[in-house]
């Protein structure tokens, strides 16, 4: 494998990544307003879909928001920088996360059936405490912010890679278009083109590397002694250094980012009550194929001997440098540019429309109760915008936004135990559940810059879960469930979109 | 370009065709479902299934999967081959969903 080969192809122009990036956008616009026309009658059409979400889209949408743009390069480059182990610990913990929200989501559905966010939960779990609902949508506006910003970033980095466009003008591009169609349908019109997005993150994706194999004299044969000769552990999964350096730590990370994240809970009240396991379960299973499939890459990239400099200075750029340097016919780089597009989307589209639920109902509804329904859907769509100006925002801003990630995956960490613990566990009090975050932070995060990532997380995580056990034991006061089924939905009969008056109620 | 890939692609054509006849499917079941949602038969509670069997199950095979890779240069398929698996269960779950139906 000579990498002196490694050619960028030819006729990768701007104006071509601008058609492929507005393009997606159109199609999911076109989508989006026979949504609204159909689907949407007002905000908690908007919001939870009317609880209707059937499994094949529950599915779907769930693999689509959990594949970030720089999920699907990040597996290339874990591959690429620790072998197989890498690989190993990037994918397994992954899917795990999704799957363990099954317990979770089974018990929380059933106790507050009319749910609509995770803070809500917080706050009528822990005497409607504002402190104890607060740290929970500061955790979920944080993470929802990063999860936007980074796929932005993401898919900057891969059009500007492939098609050399200002990643800057990428960046501005992305938001408009993923903004202008989620406007439109929120949840449902996050969840119908998400599935598309799956389709387009697997097919083409397993069609581009089995492409990329064939391109090389030898096809995997050759791949598999290059990888082997350049380093023996590189086939290995038995590397500890990657578990160490990253794999360990990741798997906290993920779980944290999943049961910590709005994004899913929004599935969870609102795919169909009868179907939330089953989604969840499926959507962890099928989600597998996806990483292992795109960290194929990475051993091309070993294989060929390739550096980090050698492909712009970030092992994340080795995917799409690969498929644009090895000789690939411009239907397959596009297929490429599609998958990364869909991923971005997905994602984007998914967290707005999570925002969007948050911003309705923990904070409009909470601090002003008597907002009309007219109003509440207008400010809830207004969100959406609110959230993608402010994210792309800091990534053109240039900052390092560092900070953001720290301080998320602190809140997001901390959060982790006392939250399970709190659904799981009726003698979780609210000293308990605020003292374990607080306290989990104050100690865990100056553990973390002194000693690693992994003791500072393990600290994290010990702290904040006995916290909540001591708590309990001091003064034990024993949570009565059934105050959650008291929660009731937002107004279902105003029909906001179509400007029909609610039904006059049956005598 | 190789038998391998042309196969590849015909499978990704089929499961392509079981993901849009699934998803015209959960579509059309969800605009219906969306109509009649005021007459709509309760939804029943979740069945008490445990899926800790299947959990542990997805978790070993994808770290077997990814170990192969190590040992038989062919596994580096498996990743495509499975990815495209992915599409068409995605499409055969509209058509597992009573709501379609």
């Amino acid at each position: 494998m000579d990498k002196s080969a490694l050619q960028l192809t030819e006729g990768l122009t701007p104006g071509l990544g601008f058609a492929l990036m507005i393009g997606t956008g159109l199609v999911f616009l076109v989508i989006a307003y026979m949504i609204k026309m159909t689907l949407i009658r007002n905000t908690h059409d908007f919001i939870s879909s009317n609880r209707r979400i059937g499994l094949g889209f529950g599915v779907g949408s769930i693999i689509s928001v959990w594949t970030w743009a720089m999920a699907v390069m990040m597996s290339s480059a874990m591959a690429f920088q620790w072998g197989l182990s890498g690989l190993l610990w990037f994918v397994v913990p992954n899917g795990l996360a999704l799957m363990a929200m099954i317990p979770l989501a089974r018990v929380l559905r059933k106790k507050m059936p009319e749910g609509y966010t995770i803070s809500q939960f917080a706050f009528n779990r822990f005497g409607r405490s504002q402190i104890a609902a607060g740290v929970v949508t500061i955790t979920m506006i944080f993470g929802i912010l990063l999860e936007i910003l980074i796929n932005l970033k993401g898919t900057s980095v891969v059009m500007s890679t492939v098609f050399s466009i200002d990643w800057k003008v990428a960046t501005i591009v992305t938001v408009v278009v993923v903004m202008i169609y989620g406007f439109f349908g929120g949840l449902w019109t996050a969840v119908m083109t998400g599935t598309i997005n799956t389709w387009m993150i697997t097919v083409p994706a397993a069609v581009v590397i089995v492409a990329v194999f064939d391109l090389i004299p030898g096809g995997v044969d050759t791949i598999y002694a290059a990888v082997d000769s350049a380093g023996e552990k590189n086939l290995s999964v038995l590397d500890k250094a990657a578990a160490a350096g990253f794999g360990i730590t990741l798997a906290f990370g993920l779980l944290a980012s999943v049961v910590a994240d709005q994004t899913f809970w929004q599935k969870v009240w609102s795919v169909r009550k009868d179907q939330v396991s089953r989604t969840f379960m499926w959507a962890g299973a099928l989600f597998y194929p996806i990483p292992i499939c795109l960290g194929m890459l990475g051993l091309v990239g070993i294989g060929y001997g390739l550096t980090a400099t050698e492909i712009g200075g970030d092992i994340v750029a080795i995917g799409p440098y690969i498929i644009s340097h090895i000789g690939l016919p411009m239907t397959l780089i596009i297929a490429y540019t599609l998958v990364i597009l869909a991923a971005c989307y997905s994602t984007i589209d998914g967290a707005s429309a999570a925002l969007s639920s948050i911003v309705a109902v923990d904070i409009v509804k909470r601090f002003r109760p008597s907002t009309g329904e007219r109003s509440l859907f207008y400010i809830t769509k207004a969100s959406m915008f609110v959230g993608g100006t402010v994210a792309a925002f800091i990534v053109l801003s240039g900052v390092d936004f560092t900070t953001l990630v720290l301080t998320t995956y602190a809140l997001k960490t901390s959060i982790l135990l006392p939250l399970v613990m709190a659904i799981l566990w009726n003698r979780t009090t609210t000293a308990g559940f605020v003292g374990g975050i607080v306290l989990s932070i104050v100690i865990g995060m100056p553990l973390r810059s002194m000693y690693g990532e992994l003791v500072g997380t393990l600290s994290i995580l010990f702290i904040s879960g006995i916290t909540v056990v001591i708590a309990a034991m001091v003064k034990p006061v024993t949570f009565n469930d059934d105050e959650l089924s008291d929660v009731t939905s937002l107004d279902k009969d105003t029909d906001v979109v179509h400007g029909h008056a609610p039904k006059p109620a049956q005598a | 370009m190789s038998l391998t890939f042309f196969v590849f692609l015909l499978m990704g054509l089929i499961a392509t065709v079981v993901f849009v006849l699934g998803y015209y499917r959960g579509v059309t079941g969800a605009v219906t479902d969306h109509q009649n949602s005021d007459n709509a038969a309760p939804i029943p509670d979740e069945e008490n299934s445990n899926y800790g069997l299947a959990i542990v199950c997805a978790v070993i095979a994808s770290a077997v999967i990814i170990a192969s890779v190590g040992f038989v240069p062919e596994m580096m398929y498996a990743g495509p081959l499975l990815a495209i698996v992915t599409a068409t269960m995605n499409g055969v779950a509209f058509f597992k969903d009573p709501q379609a139906q």
